[in-house]
């Protein structure tokens, strides 16, 4: 079920982990033996997550991060981003 | 191949030791049984392995060590005797008796920065008691090491003219003394001066897994010549056999997959699930520059040792 | 003052072969045609006469002859001066809102009194600009550094710029190189982050003398905890030990190779100041063979040492950011072409303070154009083309001094000795070290430079 998580923490998954390379990073996912590779602008956000749970936050950097891209845009590009990594169970809400 | 562990035990306790983990393990029996044994050269058999690769441990710690070589020798298999050197007279003087191309005993050598004379001169008088059976190795776990010492050895001793080079990878359990990939292009340039030096006294070097292409200057791959081939690709599953007949890829891979020996069991097979198994660590590197360098994408490299880059994973920190 | 600027004007038109007196012989270094050779008293002599006072005649010792023609050589690499366009080789040096207090021993003290947050937008902006101009230099990275020094927590901005950094070079496919100064403990979350990132990590530690390891004084301990976490990361570890008192230096260099094992270990000089003016600073020579010796220990292990004005592979116009071309970005957005200069007196070209704009007038920041400020005092000595005049904002810095300072001395001794370990020629430094006096001839040789070469 995709939550709406903008009132909510976020965290990385269980039996998730991941590498960061220099113009990627690639998601391990030990229980499904899946394997993403995630390429700017969706690199950031997995690296904030990395480190900070709330969404909010993470939107205001991001904006930052992309700087000109315009607000809207980039909002809508985080929250589908996280969406879809909600879908895969790479992150979770808490 | 395949190697057999036939035993946990050991007389030494190198700082390297990527056997660490299982030897921890208390669920594996200390010494392989003769049924198992039995097992593993029907297996080897199977697979159409002619060589018998016995380690451990210490594998001539095992009290029935000598009646497995017999066996293996009957059943025409040669052995490959991965040693410290530190062996019993008894079993020395059965080894003295094997015809050469029967067994090779690939001795890794106690280096100085060690500082262990007495089990150093142990070893020596192995070397001299075996001479041309006598295979050194090296295990790089540190950027002190000199490698000059061995092919004095090779002189003296009258050993096999050939030096087999091997990088000490990660434990995933344990910690064990390990050579960081940051300082492989150091020991790349000093494994560089190494070869020129052996080869002007015709001894050849060869690499064992987790040598990379790119820890060796561009102008020397024509002097590293067919050694090469050797880099970027030698991390496959090894088919480590362990005292209680399971398989596992290989030492610093212990905890990730293993597969109860059965009378059907091929080396084929075992590498298909294994790397099947390891499939998922395949899209990246030791390096953060690996998924962008030429030899990678064009599959000449696979990324280096596997241990290695699961070591660089990262996982969710504790809130 | 006109004295002085005459000197300056006659160093630069000089040979730049320098002669050094070592022992009972003399080195000859002659850094823009990359030349190096020890030889003694006379043949200097046959140099000098064939060099600066145009003698033709034959020479009958082949080995001589052939360094004479290699000191002939006109071709000389001479660092360009700066043009005001980005030297894409430079980093880009970003620094945090907290790098402003003074450290004891330096007097890189700029902006102590804004209290201005660093302006993300105009941070942003200054990324996008550099991006953009390495892209019309046709070179293929971006090199940043950042400067976190003395801070107990990372500072978040340099998330968000590392991040926009990145995903310019994405868009404008380069590549990315990122450094960072820091000091003291780092949270874990930020140790991940910088071992990731990172390519270098300059890590400043300040450790008066073992005995400050071994009684595990709390902050010093989890500071070395977060070396330690670095140097098993991929980024490169660069220790830079600062306030060690000169006979502690060895012990400490090998308790960091055993137990921390890093790329690279660098000793600070320290450095008289108005704040440190009492405090204990080691005197040159004592600072000078403790290095060395500390050098070789450290060597042995395999590890580089550094010296920030040691001999180096090519000549420098200046050791510092300043007098190359490159951008650095202040905490309130403000964007300089160099450093902010001590209050000595030396001249300050054209910085530009953008300050909180959102736009940037790129006309403007190009013309970044300076002159490179070398005292008249380096002009001739040996380390003018590596050390170049060090660090520029030291209060004591020798603008227009005739003398050499503690920086110089033990500057020139360490220079020296790099330039003897590259002949191998380690029994000179034995000596050399051992006797006061042949010491003391060469820290203390008035000019260096061939032209006033005067036979002993």
């Amino acid at each position: 079920m995709i939550q709406d998580l903008t009132h909510k923490k976020i965290v990385i998954g269980d039996n998730v982990s991941w590498v960061v390379n220099d113009n990627n990073i690639v998601i391990v996912c030990k229980k499904t033996k899946e394997q993403f590779i995630i390429n700017y602008p969706e690199a950031a956000i997995w690296d904030l997550i990395s480190r900070h749970s709330d969404l909010t936050m993470i939107i205001k950097k991001m904006r930052i991060i992309t700087h000109k891209t315009g607000i809207k845009k980039v909002d809508k590009l985080t929250k589908k981003t996280i969406q879809f990594w909600q879908v895969k169970k790479l992150i979770k809400a808490i | 191949m395949s190697n057999l562990s036939i035993t946990t035990l050991c007389n030494k306790r190198c700082a390297y030791c990527f056997a660490g983990d299982t030897r921890h393990e208390d669920r594996l029996p200390i010494f392989m049984s003769e049924e198992i044994y039995a097992k593993a050269l029907d297996y080897l058999s199977l697979s159409g392995i002619k060589q018998v690769r016995l380690l451990g441990g210490e594998p001539t710690l095992h009290p029935s060590i000598i009646p497995m070589m017999d066996k293996a020798i009957k059943k025409k298999f040669s052995i490959l005797l991965f040693s410290n050197g530190l062996i019993k007279k008894e079993i020395l003087n059965y080894i003295e008796k094997i015809a050469v191309g029967d067994l090779t005993i690939l001795l890794n050598t106690i280096h100085p920065l060690e500082n262990n004379e007495k089990l150093a001169k142990q070893q020596r008088l192995t070397m001299q008691t075996l001479s041309s059976k006598v295979k050194l190795g090296i295990n790089i776990f540190n950027r002190r090491q000199e490698y000059g010492y061995l092919l004095d050895y090779i002189d003296k001793y009258n050993l096999m003219r050939e030096v087999r080079l091997g990088i000490s990878h990660p434990l995933l359990e344990q910690k064990n003394e390990y050579l960081h990939p940051k300082f492989y292009s150091y020991i790349g340039r000093n494994i560089i001066s190494f070869l020129a030096e052996a080869k002007k006294r015709q001894i050849k070097l060869g690499f064992d897994c987790g040598f990379v292409p790119c820890m060796f200057p561009v102008e020397t791959y024509n002097l590293l010549g067919d050694m090469m081939k050797n880099t970027g690709k030698r991390c496959n599953p090894i088919l480590d056999l362990l005292t209680d007949g399971t398989f596992i890829s290989c030492y610093p891979l212990n905890n990730l997959k293993k597969i109860k020996i059965t009378e059907n069991t091929t080396s084929k097979n075992l590498i298909k699930e294994f790397k099947a198994e390891l499939s998922i660590y395949s899209n990246y590197g030791i390096y953060n520059y690996c998924t962008e360098c030429a030899f990678f994408k064009e599959k000449f490299c696979t990324g280096g040792c596997t241990a290695m880059k699961i070591r660089r994973l990262r996982k969710k920190q504790p809130r | 003052m006109k004295n002085k600027n005459k000197v300056v004007e006659a160093g630069k038109k000089a040979s730049q072969i320098f002669i050094l007196p070592i022992n009972k012989n003399w080195l000859i270094y002659a850094p823009l045609i990359n030349v190096t050779a020890f030889v003694n008293n006379e043949a200097v002599s046959t140099i000098k006469d064939f060099i600066l006072n145009g003698k033709k005649s034959k020479i009958t010792d082949n080995s001589l002859s052939q360094l004479i023609q290699q000191l002939k050589e006109t071709n000389k690499i001479i660092p360009g001066k700066i043009k005001g366009q980005l030297s894409p080789e430079i980093p880009c040096n970003i620094f945090s809102q907290e790098f402003k207090k003074s450290r004891q021993f330096c007097n890189f003290n700029i902006v102590t009194k804004s209290k201005k947050q660093m302006n993300y937008e105009a941070l942003a902006d200054a990324i996008d600009w550099y991006a953009c101009n390495i892209k019309s230099l046709k070179k293929d990275a971006l090199n940043v550094h950042f400067y976190a020094n003395n801070l107990i927590s990372f500072p978040e901005i340099f998330e968000v710029a590392l991040h926009r950094i990145k995903y310019m070079a994405s868009i404008e496919n380069l590549r990315t190189n990122f450094e960072i100064s820091i000091g003291s403990q780092i949270e874990e979350k930020w140790l991940d982050f910088i071992g990731d990132y990172f390519k270098k990590v300059f890590l400043s530690i300040d450790i008066k003398d073992l005995n400050q390891i071994i009684s595990s004084d709390k902050s010093l301990t989890k500071t070395l905890e977060s070396a330690k976490a670095l140097a098993n990361s991929n980024a490169q570890l660069f220790l830079k030990i600062r306030n060690t008192e000169a006979n502690e230096m060895k012990q400490i260099a090998s308790w960091m190779c055993e137990n921390i094992n890093p790329d690279a270990i660098c000793f600070e000089y320290n450095t008289q100041h108005s704040v440190s003016k009492n405090s204990k600073l080691s005197k040159s020579d004592e600072f000078s063979k403790n290095f060395l010796e500390s050098r070789k220990i450290i060597e042995s292990y395999g590890i580089k040492t550094l010296y920030s004005e040691d001999i180096k592979e090519y000549p420098v116009l200046t050791c510092c950011p300043d007098g190359q071309d490159t951008l650095i970005v202040y905490p309130y957005g403000c964007f300089y072409g160099y450093h902010l200069i001590s209050k000595s007196g030396i001249k300050k070209a054209s910085n530009l303070n953008i300050g909180q704009t959102k736009k940037i007038n790129k006309n403007e920041i190009i013309n970044l154009g300076k002159e490179a400020i070398i005292n008249f005092r380096c002009e001739t000595c040996f380390c003018r083309w590596s050390c170049a005049g060090g660090c520029y904002v030291e209060d004591e810095h020798p603008v227009f001094s005739n003398n050499y300072n503690n920086h110089c001395i033990q500057t020139r001794i360490i220079s020296a000795c790099s330039l003897l370990t590259n002949l191998e020629l380690g029994s000179e430094i034995d000596m050399l070290m051992a006797y006061e006096h042949s010491l003391n001839a060469l820290k203390m040789q008035h000019s260096d430079l061939l032209e006033n070469f005067e036979t002993r």
